[in-house]
């Protein structure tokens, strides 16, 4: 058995506010290995945001531990945090979340800017990434001069763009209507076929089958882990 | 993030808010173009009467009224007028001097027929000219006698001759001061500006006539001498308070300078004072001017803690694709170096610009007006616009470098 890319063991998440103790992960542990496709499933108030900002170093648990790629990853600091981030995980939003006013290719190219690529290689990867989405065709216009579902390939282009180890994706459908609800999860499946490992979070059971592993999270705990179910391609309905 | 990316995301964001930036560099640029403007008016000013000062030449004493020494202290408000003609007359008796002036300024209305002016009186004597030399148009100065016998001849000034008798020569036809009736006995030439003073626009009649006739009094404002050449300027003055000293009664034997009722100075003492002035004038314009950069940097940091605002989310995206704390206020910070720098650069312009304007303006009326831009004013001026963009960007970029990843995308 490979180390896994994940590795959670027993992880609890509290927020004290005021004194009071508000806890919201009790208990998780599960483990996703590299090439997964992990819908993580829940509806809201389960807790599964808060789980996704910890594997994607957002936040830090409050006990527990987490593994990445066999290493502990759960007392890094800030600095520490933004760099994993940088190097590790690709980011995909449910409101998009570009740059407004300011071009796809740009964009796209933002997250090289902290990993200090030179501008040339930054152009070529931008464009590559774009190309894959289908968005070659729209290097110079504006972010908000497209349509929602352009806007999410954007951001899909801007997650891959410099080859994270996962994809975090955070209701991606959640702006879209249904048919390019579709055109999205498809193209995560079709990034999945190329071997990217993905995450996603979402609310709605059609988005999760999606995917070819679903964990159900209700009330801080998992209550369902189920692989290799019938993979959805076709209809999908709200 | 490398120092390239920063300048050109810095770049990008400024001109996504092309008006806003605009205004928000409004404040800076007229702060630092008022300092440039205010450096500049006064260096102009002082160099001008520096240069009029310089002018007079340098071997001229003035004798004028004072309790105790005006530049060791705040000046009495009362002074008693204590120089006379007595004064003048001993004064000459020391043959320390080419010639000695006793002068009395007054104004008051100058009439002939219908025309009238208001026009500033000098009573002078005799050796007037030979201090301050100035050429007739028509007739002549006035003469030893006409000084003694308390004479009513006037001399004009060549505009004030030109406003009441028009082009004509106006020698022995009468004008009234006051209503005293004169003779016109010249005109001077052109003579221009003296300390601002527009000396064509002037009357000067004997001094003896301008105390008794005029103003009955027995004092003058004060007295000027020239040194003769082989005379220690510094010995010629030690000597004069000398004199004073015996003729006003004055038990003064520890030559302290508080103790006496006058004072002397001579070219290179006004040069001093007004360079002192001059220097204190110039950090109080500038000192107002500076007020405004900082209400300027005020600007510069509600816009950034607004754009902070705006743009959490941005901030939150950063964050999320690895930007670390030091590069958010790397990021901010540099935006609002940016604009006090572009604001600068334009301030610097539009102050060289205001100065050239104004230099351009005050050549109609002060001919010797020279423009004096210093360069210092122009490198200090870029070093505050600086300087306010660090000190007003850093609470703004801090603040968005310590926001909440988390909260910071979710914002709405």
């Amino acid at each position: 058995m490979p180390v896994p890319l994940i590795k959670l063991k027993d992880i609890h998440k509290d927020y004290v506010n005021d004194d009071v103790v508000t806890s919201v992960l009790h208990g998780v542990s599960f483990e996703i290995q590299e090439g997964e496709f992990v819908a993580i499933m829940g509806p809201s108030g389960s807790g599964k945001s808060t789980l996704m900002h910890i594997l994607g170093f957002l936040d830090t648990v409050s006990s527990g531990v987490y593994e990445f790629k066999g290493q502990d990853v759960s007392r890094l600091v800030d600095d520490q945090l933004a760099i994993m981030r940088r190097n590790e995980v690709g980011f995909v939003f449910q409101s998009f979340n570009l740059l407004p006013r300011t071009s796809v290719m740009e964009n796209v190219a933002l997250p090289m800017i902290y990993d200090q690529v030179p501008e040339k290689k930054r152009k070529e990867m931008a464009f590559d990434s774009l190309k894959m989405v289908g968005l070659e065709h729209r290097l110079e216009h504006l972010s908000n001069q497209l349509s929602g579902g352009e806007r999410q390939r954007v951001a899909i282009a801007r997650a891959v763009v410099n080859n994270p180890s996962i994809i975090f994706a955070d209701e991606p459908t959640g702006n879209l209507d249904t048919k390019t609800g579709v055109e999205v999860l498809k193209m995560f499946q079709e990034l999945h076929a190329k071997g990217r490992t993905i995450i996603m979070i979402t609310h709605e059971q059609e988005a999760a089958e999606f995917a070819e592993r679903i964990i159900s999270i209700r009330d801080g705990q998992i209550i369902s882990d189920t692989t290799g179910h019938k993979r959805r391609t076709d209809r999908y309905s709200k | 993030m490398l120092w390239k990316d920063l300048i050109s995301s810095s770049t990008i964001s400024i001109r996504r808010n092309k008006s806003r930036s605009a205004l928000t560099i409004l404040g800076i640029v007229i702060g630092i173009a008022s300092v440039i403007l205010m450096l500049s008016i006064g260096q102009s000013a002082e160099g001008l009467i520096l240069s009029q000062v310089a002018d007079l030449g340098s071997d001229l004493l003035f004798v004028e009224a004072s309790a105790g020494d005006p530049t060791s202290g705040p000046p009495s408000p009362f002074i008693e007028q204590t120089i006379t003609l007595d004064d003048q007359k001993a004064l000459e008796k020391t043959g320390m001097f080419t010639a000695v002036s006793a002068i009395l300024a007054s104004t008051n209305t100058v009439s002939h027929e219908q025309e009238s002016q208001f026009a500033s009186i000098n009573g002078i004597n005799e050796g007037y000219l030979d201090i301050f030399p100035a050429d007739l148009l028509y007739g002549r100065f006035f003469s030893d006698s006409d000084i003694a016998g308390y004479a009513k001849v006037t001399v004009l000034g060549k505009d004030l001759a030109n406003d009441l008798f028009g082009q004509q020569d106006p020698t022995g036809m009468k004008v009234k001061i006051g209503s005293t009736a004169f003779r016109v006995i010249g005109v001077f030439d052109e003579q221009g500006t003296r300390f601002f003073q527009d000396l064509d626009t002037q009357i000067s009649i004997p001094v003896t006539t301008m105390q008794t006739d005029l103003m009955g009094v027995d004092y003058v404002s004060y007295i000027v001498a020239r040194v003769k050449g082989d005379v220690d300027l510094d010995y010629a003055k030690d000597e004069v308070r000398f004199v004073l000293r015996d003729e006003h009664d004055i038990d003064n034997p520890t030559r302290d300078l508080d103790l006496d009722d006058f004072y002397v100075s001579s070219q290179s003492d006004a040069e001093d004072i007004i360079g002192v002035v001059g220097s204190v004038l110039t950090l109080l314009l500038s000192s107002i001017a500076a007020i405004s950069l900082v209400v300027g940097g005020i600007g510069i940091m509600n816009i950034m803690l607004v754009s902070v605002t705006e743009r959490t989310r941005e901030i939150g995206l950063r964050k999320s694709i690895g930007a670390t704390k030091r590069e958010i206020l790397q990021q901010f910070l540099a935006e609002a170096i940016l604009l006090t720098l572009i604001g600068g650069i334009v301030g610097v312009l539009g102050g060289i610009l205001s100065s050239v304007i104004i230099a351009v303006v005050a050549r109609f009326f002060l001919d010797d007006w020279a423009l004096h831009i210093p360069i210092s004013a122009i490198i200090l001026g870029v070093l505050v616009a600086t300087g306010v963009g660090i000190a007003f960007g850093v609470y703004p970029a801090k603040r968005a470098a310590n926001l909440d990843p988390i909260e910071a995308l979710r914002y709405e």
